[in-house]
């Protein structure tokens, strides 16, 4: 008589990732599971599927109508940093300047405006909770949250001017390699960075690209989210 | 054309009859050489024979033909099916039947004919081998009718058989099943969550099913943890399945906690209750496939871990309730 089991856990692994891998906008309570939806601790990959990219509104943000740029309160200068970083964070410094400087009619950056700006962003980013501080991160700006769990986005649907790999974050861009290596199998360095800028809408993995791309991987490899074994890069997914 | 049409084969697929028939000239082993001519005038055929003299025939009807040859009347006709032919001629009606030799005649059998490697018998001794043929042919009919009737018998004895087992292992099964019902354990799990200020339909849905699958599998044969080994046997590299086991180690440790204050006598109603609730909110916000998906993976993960228990089998009752899933047995319409 043989020993085989009957049964298997492969369906309900299957199906757990297949809930993992999908939005849950309902989930608001976690008596099963507490600290679930409380912010990571440290950078944390996103399962969901691609979204496109969204950009913020320029006439949305309350810019308009004023003489020039310096007239704008600092109230209402604040609160369409905030929209901005809210909708596209991370963002990178020109981008957020463009959303601000379109909605306010400007059609120059110069360096009174970006001296406002930036002093604005200090301001922001010295608040007295981390969590509702916004995060300065060499040249981006972004909501704790979207550094420690980026979103993962297709920068293809982006505006022209904003899609450019050096405005996507590090954070993003750990995302980016994490998920060519679960999602699609892909063991070697060369097909995972290929691959994953590939997915957000960047086709060519130039010798600067790959440059960009080291401290990521090395971050990834560092924290234990990705292995690298005789064969190549494995995904884990730490808990 | 064959020499003597050898190898020939009639519509029947057996050799055709051993003669040769060309336009003018027919040579055959009883009727010799004959040379024969035809003509047809006015709807009237005239035939010209060496052996048989002139015979001059027309066609009354369908089947049927009279003729006069050599001072003599001929009336003809032939009906009906292979079963069961109606032979008509001047001395009367016959009926005959064709066989796998040729034909009989059931009313004057020295009319019968037989063929045999193409060399044609008529008269009383095709009569007596159509007998034999007929005997024999009966013979294995009945002998294939009682093998049939065999195989039938066979086949309805295992099938009585099989019933017979199914309906004892229902009868065994519902002696040892627990009776407890959703409108019993529903109340109780309710109590637990209302205790617990729980909201199950606010609770992410990949840790109600980590609760459902830690009830069902794990509590529902007495088991507190699940050792990620047990696990990865089944997906060796699988990335996921260490965060299925972290959220089912979570939610054992939560449900535990809700459960240690129930007081023994409820028994199973308190996990069968919990385990309606959560499977109910987890229905509630994923699709039909999925949900189906999820009973099956939950029964497939209790058998991973060993035989259902009693307890196993009333969870996947309460389980198909939950969760909304119709379960329709193969055959079933």
């Amino acid at each position: 008589m043989s020993g085989r089991r009957l049964g298997s856990f492969a369906a309900a692994v299957a199906l757990h990732e297949n809930l993992l891998r999908r939005p849950d906008p309902d989930a608001t309570e976690t008596r099963l599971h507490p600290g679930r939806l409380d912010l990571p601790s440290s950078w944390t990959p996103d399962l969901l599927p691609l979204s496109a990219y969204r950009a913020a509104d320029p006439a949305a943000l309350g810019l308009g109508g004023f003489d020039d740029f310096h007239a704008i309160p600092e109230d209402v200068l604040e609160a369409a940093i905030k929209a901005v970083v809210d909708v596209e964070g991370p963002v990178h410094f020109d981008v957020l300047a463009d959303r601000l400087l379109e909605g306010a009619g400007v059609g120059r950056l110069g360096s009174r405006i970006r001296e406002r700006i930036e002093v604005r962003l200090e301001a922001l980013s010295a608040g007295a909770g981390a969590a509702s501080s916004l995060q300065l991160d060499d040249g981006l700006i972004a909501w704790p949250r979207q550094l420690l769990s980026p979103p993962y986005r297709d920068w293809r649907e982006a505006p022209e001017k904003t899609r450019q790999l050096d405005y996507v974050s590090d954070a993003e861009l750990m995302l980016v390699l994490f998920r060519a290596v679960l999602d699609d199998a892909c063991r070697d360095r060369e097909v995972a960075m290929n691959d994953g800028i590939h997915a957000i809408g960047f086709i060519r993995l130039t010798d600067n690209v790959r440059a960009r791309l080291q401290a990521p991987l090395a971050r990834l490899l560092a924290s234990g989210w990705m292995v690298e074994e005789a064969d190549g890069l494995v995904a884990q997914l730490v808990t | 054309m064959g020499l003597f049409k050898f190898g020939e084969k009639d519509r029947d697929g057996r050799q055709k009859r051993i003669e040769h028939t060309g336009r003018y000239l027919r040579a055959s082993r009883t009727g010799g050489v004959a040379l024969r001519a035809h003509v047809k005038a006015g709807g009237v055929n005239v035939t010209g024979n060496t052996s048989h003299g002139v015979r001059v025939s027309t066609r009354l009807a369908k089947n049927t033909q009279v003729a006069m040859q050599n001072g003599r009347f001929i009336l003809r006709g032939r009906y009906g099916s292979d079963a069961a032919k109606i032979n008509l001629s001047k001395s009367g009606v016959s009926v005959s039947t064709k066989t796998g030799l040729g034909t009989i005649n059931w009313v004057r059998p020295g009319r019968s004919s037989v063929k045999f490697a193409g060399v044609q018998l008529r008269g009383h001794k095709a009569a007596a081998a159509n007998g034999i043929y007929l005997a024999f042919t009966a013979l294995a009919a009945l002998s294939r009718v009682l093998f049939r009737g065999f195989v039938l018998a066979g086949r309805g004895l295992g099938a009585a058989v099989q019933w017979g087992v199914g309906e004892w292992q229902q009868a065994r099964q519902a002696r040892e099943r627990l009776t407890l019902r959703v409108e019993d354990v529903a109340p109780v799990g309710q109590r637990i969550l209302d205790e617990q200020g729980v909201d199950p339909a606010a609770e992410p849905r990949r840790d109600l099913f980590a609760a459902v699958l830690c009830l069902a599998a794990l509590f529902g044969r007495g088991q507190a943890s699940l050792a990620i080994d047990e696990v990865r046997t089944d997906a060796p590299d699988d990335p996921f399945v260490p965060v299925l086991v972290d959220d089912i180690r979570v939610a054992a440790g939560q449900l535990r906690e809700w459960l240690a204050d129930e007081p023994d006598e409820n028994g199973p109603e308190a996990v069968l209750g919990l385990l309606y609730h959560l499977g109910r909110a987890l229905a509630d916000r994923i699709d039909d496939e999925l949900r189906a998906e999820a009973l099956f993976a939950v029964d497939d993960a209790c058998l991973a871990l060993g035989e259902r228990t009693i307890l196993q089998d009333a969870m996947l009752d309460v389980l198909v309730e939950s969760l909304g899933v119709e379960l329709k047995l193969a055959g079933e319409r």
